[in-house]
Order: structure tokens, then C-alpha cells, then sequence
């Protein structure tokens, strides 16, 4: 039987269609590539990189204006990691440009965040010697609460096993119920700072009050820190003037505490009634993928063997 | 060829309309609500000036489903296919305790932790078992649970207990057992509400 196509036809409509792809792939580069943007380089060296990817978002002031094109282990700086980011030309770069991570808290996807010190430094335009991109400093990350309070727990383990070591029997026995309570404290201390974590999360980087707030309770820890060191050098004075100080850093501890927990309590409506729409929603998910999840029994019903008592066989 | 354009959308139009269909039998899926009857009881002569928290009620991971769970032999567990509930029986055994603390009147306010409000002591739960014994018929539901009474303020455990309850089932299939659960979580609220009132400090 003779086909019925033209071949003519057919033929053209194939180059057409190969043309428009061609076409489409070549609006596509232009549009999605590098275009304007200008490459930047940063050696991260006090900040931690996890979760950080190639096509990490690279904001200043909460706007997008780039992305992370590459990163690996430092072999020039020791202990740096290299980022490289394509940043787009109309944002405004400058000497006084700092770069830090911002990670979310609950997820984990970090992004680099981009600040000026100085909005009317010079543009960064300079390419070290040696480099190959102009170099943006690494700054430092507003999210150090969690590290801080870590190590303040650590220096306080370490103050304790100090203390156990210098004081004799009797004296470990007057102290041992203080520092219970101490560690008691420092337990709600940190159970707060994981609501403190989630809390942070849920409220975004805008929230001004939580910024000021996490400033004064970083303060804190650091006062405390301080006042461990202290009671460290003097482990060998008399227990009475050590129980002073372990009462004084228990008031220091509480104080904090209490802080975090009006923190967490203030910023907790919203937090709450996102918690129960993303628990009502992740049921409700549940429970169709359950149903869905086993094509078989969608198309057939429950196989034989698992029925329950008094439930009819299909 | 033309008659062939027809052709083709009718097959299609059937494809369609039978893959939407099931090919099994059209036997209903049965939903069942948790209750704990409405039991009348003396409320607390004077209430506690504390406001008590219940806290959202954690489930072992098996009865962490709206399946009913029943149980052939001794340790195994499966879920009926045609019968489930309308919501978790952790949540809605959360929700029926606030009922059951409220109706009690041992303190001044009762809430859930994430009702936002300030308290000064917090009960928890863990639900341990909840299936239908249905090793023998008619058998029987088994319902265990453990609860938390803990000061917020201090951080302090002040009582913790474990509470097992058992109800025959009427009949020898889902809707027996459901009966049944009815009657053993009732139970069992009344007797973690007593709990609470002597536990609870003054």
C-alpha cells in the first residue's frame, strides 16, 4: 500500500522543530548564563560550610543576587575552604564587603550572605596576585548562640572536674548539691536553646527583637564563660567562697535561661500554629500516601491474608 | 485514515474512564471515632490554684496510624484493612484526657502544652499498646499507657505510672473491638485522672 505522507511536508516540519530547539537552547544560554555577572572569591576559615552547594543562593540585604559556582579545601590557606560566587554585576560589591553563612536552622541549606560594612567603600575590583578573582572577606555569622553555649558547657564540665580534683572528700560532698542543681540549670539551658533554634527558624532572619535579644544572651554567655574561667584559677580557695561563685553562676545560668524561655515564648504563636499546620498537613499526607502507596491494593483491595477478623474476603 | 482519528479518541476516552475505576469490589471503608463516654463524677471539692499541661500524647511507632491494630499471636501485630480511625488514637486519647482532667476539676485550668499557656505542672503520656487481642474469638483490647507527671519550673519527675487496661470484645471483628477500646480507654482516663489528683502536689 502506497503511504499517504509527503515527504516534503514531513521534512519541514523536522527542521522547523530542530530550529526552534536550537533557537530556544541558544535564548536559554543567553538568558540563564553568566551575562553580566562577575565571579568573586572568599576564604571561609572560622565558618562552618555544611550544607552549602554548588547553586547556593548568594544574597545581600535578603535578595538573591547570585550563587555558589564552586568550593573545595583550601591548599593555599590551611584550614580555609575556597568559594568561588558569581555575583550579578548591579550589585554593589565593595572593599568593605563581608560574606558569611546563613544556614536554616531547620533544614539545613545554607546560603551566603553578603553585607557592607561600609556603603560608600570603593567597588571591589582588585584581583590579588596570584588569584583569579577579586577576594570578598569572610565576616562573621550572627548564629553563634548554639557554639557559645557549647562552650560554655564544655569549659564547665571542665571547671567541675578541676574542682573534683582539688577539693578533698568532705568538700566534694558539701558542694556535690550545688552543682547538681547547677547542672540541672545548665539541662533546661539547653533545652531551651534547641526551642531556641526552631524558634529562630520559624521567625526568619527579619525579626529585629530576636537579634537584639540573641545578642544580650550571647553576652551572657560570655560573662559566664568568664566567670567559669575564674572559678577554675581558684579551685584551691576555701569551699566556702567556691559555693559563693557556683551559686552566682547558677543565678547567672537561670538568668539566662529565663531569658531564652521568654524569647521562645514571644515568638512562639506563630511557631505554634505552624507547627500544627505542618503536623495536620504531614497526617493528612500520611495517610493518602498510605492509601496510595500500594498501587496493588488500590486496583485490587487488601490481599487475602490480611484481613482482619471479620473482615470479608474480596 | 479518517475513520481511524475516531477510533483512537474512543479507546483513549475508555482508557481513561477504567483506569479510574477499581477493579476490585466496592466494599466501604469503615471509619471509627475513639470515645470515652461521658462518666459522671464528683468534681474535686477545692481546686488547685495550678494550671495542669497536657502534653501531645507519643506513640510507640506501630499504633502511630489510624489502622486499627489487632494481633493474632503472641507478638504479632497487624491492621485491619477495612476498618480504621478517624485520627490518631494518640491524639485523640491527648484530647480526651484534657476532656476527662477538665471534667474532674482537680485544677483551676487545664490546656495542652501548645495552647501556649503558662503551667506549673505537665502530663505526659506514652502509648504503649492499643490493639485487639485476637488470638481467640471474641478476644479482647489491650491498652497500656505510661504517664509523666512532671514541674516545668523545677524540671523535676514527680510521679510516673503505668496503666493497663483490658475489655472483652463484644464481637469477633473490628467493630467489637472499637466497642471494646471505648470501654478500656474510658477506663483507663478515669484511672490516670485519679492518679493525677493524688500525685499532683498541693
Amino acid at each position: 500500500m502506497e503511504p499517504e505522507a509527503k515527504y516534503t511536508l514531513v521534512g519541514a516540519a523536522v527542521l522547523t522543530l530542530l530550529a526552534l530547539i536550537v533557537a530556544a537552547a541558544v535564548w536559554l544560554k543567553g538568558s540563564g548564563g553568566e551575562g553580566d555577572d562577575r565571579p568573586y572569591k572568599i576564604y571561609f576559615a572560622r565558618q562552618s560550610l555544611e550544607g552549602l552547594q554548588i547553586r547556593s543562593d548568594v544574597k545581600m540585604q535578603g535578595i538573591k543576587v547570585g550563587s555558589v559556582t564552586a568550593f573545595r579545601i583550601s591548599a593555599r590557606r590551611p584550614g580555609s575552604v575556597e568559594v568561588v560566587i558569581r555575583v550579578d554585576g548591579s550589585a554593589p560589591i565593595r572593599q568593605s564587603t563581608r560574606a558569611a553563612v546563613e544556614r536554616q536552622l531547620l533544614t539545613g541549606i545554607a546560603s551566603i550572605r553578603l553585607a557592607n560594612i561600609d556603603e560608600n567603600s570603593p567597588p571591589l575590583t582588585e584581583v590579588p596576585q596570584d588569584e583569579p578573582y577579586p577576594l570578598i572577606a569572610e565576616g562573621e555569622s550572627e548564629y553563634k548562640l548554639t557554639e557559645s553555649v557549647s562552650q560554655v558547657a564544655l569549659r564547665a564540665d571542665e571547671t567541675m572536674q578541676r574542682i573534683n580534683l582539688a577539693l578533698s572528700d568532705e568538700n566534694q560532698v558539701a558542694l556535690s548539691e550545688i552543682l547538681v542543681n547547677l547542672r540541672q540549670i545548665s539541662g533546661g539551658m539547653s533545652r531551651s536553646m534547641a526551642g531556641l533554634d526552631k524558634t529562630l527558624a520559624a521567625l526568619g532572619h527579619a525579626a529585629d527583637e530576636v537579634r537584639g535579644m540573641s545578642a544580650v544572651i550571647r553576652d551572657d554567655a560570655h560573662k559566664l564563660a568568664q566567670r567559669y574561667d575564674a572559678l577554675g584559677e581558684e579551685s584551691t580557695t576555701a569551699v566556702r567562697e567556691v559555693s559563693a561563685a557556683v551559686r552566682q553562676i547558677s543565678v547567672d545560668v537561670a538568668q539566662l535561661s529565663g531569658r531564652m524561655d521568654a524569647l521562645i515564648s514571644d515568638g512562639n504563636v506563630e511557631l505554634r500554629v505552624t507547627a500544627q499546620e505542618l503536623r495536620s498537613t504531614a497526617d493528612a499526607l500520611g495517610a493518602a500516601a498510605r492509601r496510595l502507596g500500594d498501587p496493588g491494593r488500590a486496583l485490587f483491595g487488601p490481599a487475602k491474608g490480611s484481613m482482619g477478623p471479620g473482615e470479608a474476603s474480596r | 485514515m479518517k475513520p481511524f482519528v475516531p477510533a483512537v479518541l474512543v479507546s483513549g476516552l475508555l482508557l481513561a474512564v477504567g483506569g479510574c475505576a477499581s477493579l476490585g469490589p466496592q466494599e466501604a471503608q469503615r471509619y471509627y471515632v475513639l470515645e470515652a463516654p461521658n462518666v459522671m463524677q464528683k468534681a474535686a471539692a477545692t481546686p488547685r490554684a495550678a494550671t495542669l499541661l497536657v502534653a501531645p500524647a507519643t506513640v510507640s511507632g506501630f499504633y502511630e496510624t489510624q489502622d486499627i491494630v489487632y494481633s493474632r499471636a503472641p507478638g504479632m501485630r497487624a491492621y485491619y484493612q477495612l476498618h480504621t480511625w478517624t485520627e490518631r488514637p494518640g491524639r485523640r486519647l491527648s484530647e480526651l484526657l484534657v476532656m476527662r482532667l477538665e471534667r474532674a476539676g482537680s485544677f483551676s485550668t487545664v490546656a495542652t502544652v501548645v495552647s501556649g499557656v503558662k503551667g506549673q505542672l505537665v502530663l505526659g503520656t506514652h502509648l504503649a499498646e492499643f490493639y485487639h487481642d485476637a488470638a481467640a474469638a471474641p478476644g479482647s483490647v489491650r491498652v497500656t499507657v505510661t504517664a509523666e507527671l512532671t514541674d516545668p519550673v523545677r524540671r523535676v519527675l514527680l510521679a510516673r505510672r503505668s496503666f493497663e487496661r483490658s475489655a472483652p470484645a463484644a464481637t469477633y471483628d473490628a467493630p467489637g473491638a472499637v466497642q471494646a477500646f471505648n470501654v478500656a480507654v474510658t477506663a483507663l482516663l478515669d484511672e490516670i485522672a485519679a492518679w493525677v489528683e493524688v500525685a499532683a502536689p498541693r
